[in-house]
């Protein structure tokens, strides 16, 4: 079943429709989830998550905006993300994980951090395609070094270098406008 | 993780680029863009620019990489990466052995011809065609089952019809070369076929990304650029240095020659009579001029001008056609040519090819095999004699010819000279017949050259065939006459 007949599916509740739909896309789920939570159980609850949030929202989408894959992979790391923000912030005596925003900003503070994330993404859309592909797989995607560099067909090595003379290139046109 | 890395997880968290310019990564789409990028390098020949070399090695090594990265997902993946590496390394054996003379020994052990609509081909190359395809034929057979075999762990359908497209022209492409069925009319469509193929094999990674997106990527050693940049290196050296090696053909047997063979025999003064020249005949030693008793006629044509130049080392020519009276056949034709390099023009060469071709024409002619010799001085005024090997071999015509390759000596003192002989005898010896034949001359002009051939290939591939940057070519015509004695008139033809 092609895309849009599935979101139609999905849309107007037909049988079937969301066993097609895991069929089709709990591979692309699960691969977006797992460098994000490194906990199975995690995974597993999150992935549950999401398919109910697909369900419920899936009224919501709109083919003529985005593609399913790229709607999927949006939810699917933000969700993957909150539960592990959520479980850093359950973790008794446990330092925080110093990648994660901290949700306790204030309104100034969440004006400066929105302005910086602006300008870094404005800074990452001009670099070139492979670039901005090792950044969001890196930094938006969290996805490890080793897993890059295999699916890239790459050394560890030179990921590492080519995620260096980003992150100089990045540092250089951001200047101060990126600060802790 | 610095400070700014950190500030680049809490950015990238923070806002998130718009929906619609986001992609998620495709773990599949390199390896198979790599694996349709080397197919479509492999499959479509362009000749020119050394590109029918570069261009397929190439596609070997992007092949082989692209399987490589999905090795760890199925068997068959697995016998497609071996098999690809098989590829790989069997090209590269072409491109080895085209550098070097193993590949024209290898050709004459295998022997025989196989006919296709074009024309007859070597079985050498007829095996090493099958051997390549069919390896082919293997690597993309188990693409199809591998990719297959991740649709099915998914449970979905397989969509993989495009490979398996892939799989069918491929193996139509070997009959079509055993037959020989060129043309646009059937080449062009089965090229549209092929690309459309191809097109669809890539998008199939879209429909993986969907299937089998937790690929058990093979994590690398060395990036697919070093690999490939070695791999490329390898045939340049292969097609760049190998050939230097074999540049020259080595040395023959030479055989010094102390003291003098040539006796004031009557038959020289008969010889010289008849209009032998004086310079050559002073050349010939006994024996050699034995081949000359009973001489009743002459004719000589060609001359040297030893203070002219003949460029690019290139001899200069006589022919000498001396009729002798013969128990056997009534009478009988000598044919002696004689070819002289000048020093300098002679010394240092790199191959040099002889063809004595011959036309006879509505006549039965008993002909003997060319036999020749090379003669030089060194510079100790040492003399050097060396057989020259010529072989029999019918020309495309069904022309007799004789082919010898040799070196030129490159110690020498004065002119390097060839003498070769053979000889002709009609059937029906009371009547004249035409008896006409050529010399031709093919000398290398460089060190370099790809694929490697003899002078002996080049002659028998035609006067034209070779490139003028690498071999000189020089023809040698004369008209003969099977005459017997009373009839033979030396300016009559």
């Amino acid at each position: 079943m092609e895309d849009v007949q599935l979101i139609r599916a999905l849309q107007t509740r037909q049988d079937g429709a969301m066993e097609q739909f895991q069929t089709a896309y709990t591979p692309l789920l699960r691969y977006i989830i797992a460098p994000i939570l490194p906990d199975e159980r995690d995974r597993e609850e999150c992935l549950s998550d999401v398919l109910l949030r697909v369900w419920n929202s899936i009224g919501t989408f709109d083919p003529g905006k985005a593609a399913l894959t790229t709607w999927l992979t949006h939810l699917t790391r933000n969700a993957a993300l909150n539960r592990r923000r959520a479980n850093e912030r359950r973790r008794e005596g446990g330092a925080l994980d110093e990648a994660m925003p901290d949700a306790a900003d204030g309104p100034e503070q969440s004006l400066l951090k929105a302005e910086a994330a602006q300008a870094l993404w404005t800074s990452v859309g001009r670099l070139g395609r492979r670039d901005r592909d090792l950044f969001l797989r890196k930094y938006y995607y969290y996805q490890p070094t080793a897993q890059i560099a295999a699916e890239c067909g790459l050394t560890v090595r030179a990921v590492e270098g080519k995620l260096y003379r980003i992150r100089k290139h990045l540092q250089g046109e951001l200047g101060g406008v990126i600060h802790g | 993780m610095d400070e700014f890395d950190r500030l680049l997880y809490v950015g990238s968290a923070q806002l998130p680029p718009e929906l619609a310019k986001l992609e998620p990564p495709c773990p599949w789409k390199k390896p198979i863009g790599l694996i349709c990028w080397g197919l479509a390098l492999i499959t479509i020949t362009i000749n020119g620019f050394g590109l029918n070399l570069i261009l397929p090695a190439v596609g070997a090594g992007l092949l082989w990489l692209g399987l490589g990265a999905l090795r760890r997902e199925n068997g068959p993946f697995r016998f497609a990466y071996g098999c690809a590496g098989l590829y790989a390394a069997l090209r590269l054996a072409v491109v080895v052995l085209q550098a070097t003379p193993l590949d024209g020994r290898l050709k004459e052990l295998v022997g025989g011809e196989w006919n296709t609509t074009t024309g007859a081909v070597p079985v050498y190359n007829v095996l090493w065609t099958v051997a390549l395809q069919l390896t082919l034929i293997l690597v993309v057979g188990g693409l199809w089952q591998g990719l297959k075999g991740i649709f099915r762990r998914a449970g979905q359908r397989p969509r993989t019809a495009a490979a398996g497209g892939v799989v069918i022209v491929e193996a139509l492409l070997l009959p079509m070369a055993l037959i020989g069925l060129e043309g646009w009319l059937l080449v062009g469509p089965l090229l549209i076929l092929w690309i459309c193929l191809l097109v669809g094999l890539r998008k199939v990674s879209r429909s993986l990304d969907q299937a089998g997106y937790v690929l058990k990527a093979v994590p690398s050693r060395v990036s697919g650029r070093v690999v490939l940049a070695v791999w490329l290196a390898l045939h340049l050296l292969a097609v760049g240095v190998l050939p230097l090696v074999f540049a020259r053909l080595p040395d023959g047997e030479h055989t010094p020659v102390y003291g003098s063979d040539v006796s004031d025999s009557p038959l020289r003064a008969q010889l010289l009579e008849l209009g032998f020249p004086e310079d050559i005949l002073g050349g010939l030693d006994d024996n050699e001029l034995a081949r000359f008793e009973g001489a009743y006629g002459l004719k000589k044509e060609g001359y040297h001008d030893p203070a002219g130049p003949h460029t690019d080392g290139m001899p200069s020519v006589i022919t000498v056609e001396v009729p002798v009276r013969d128990g056997r056949y009534g009478f009988r034709c000598v044919y002696l040519a004689h070819l002289r390099w000048n020093p300098g023009e002679a010394s240092g060469g790199y191959m040099e090819g002889i063809q004595v071709a011959q036309d006879i024409q509505g006549v039965t002619v008993h002909t003997t095999r060319v036999e020749g010799v090379l003669k030089w001085k060194d510079g100790a005024g040492t003399a050097y004699t060396l057989p020259l090997d010529f072989r029999f071999e019918a020309d495309g015509a069904g022309k007799p010819c004789c082919y010898a390759d040799f070196a030129l000596p490159e110690e020498v003192d004065g002119p390097t000279e060839a003498f070769l002989f053979w000889e002709a005898a009609p059937s029906l010896p009371e009547t004249v017949s035409l008896y006409n034949y050529t010399v031709t001359i093919a000398h290398k002009r460089g060190g370099w050259q790809y694929p490697y051939a003899l002078p002996s290939d080049i002659l028998a591939a035609g006067f034209y065939s070779a490139p003028s940057w690498q071999w000189r070519m020089y023809q040698w015509g004369s008209e003969g006459q099977l005459a017997p004695e009373g009839l033979y008139d030396p300016r009559k033809y």
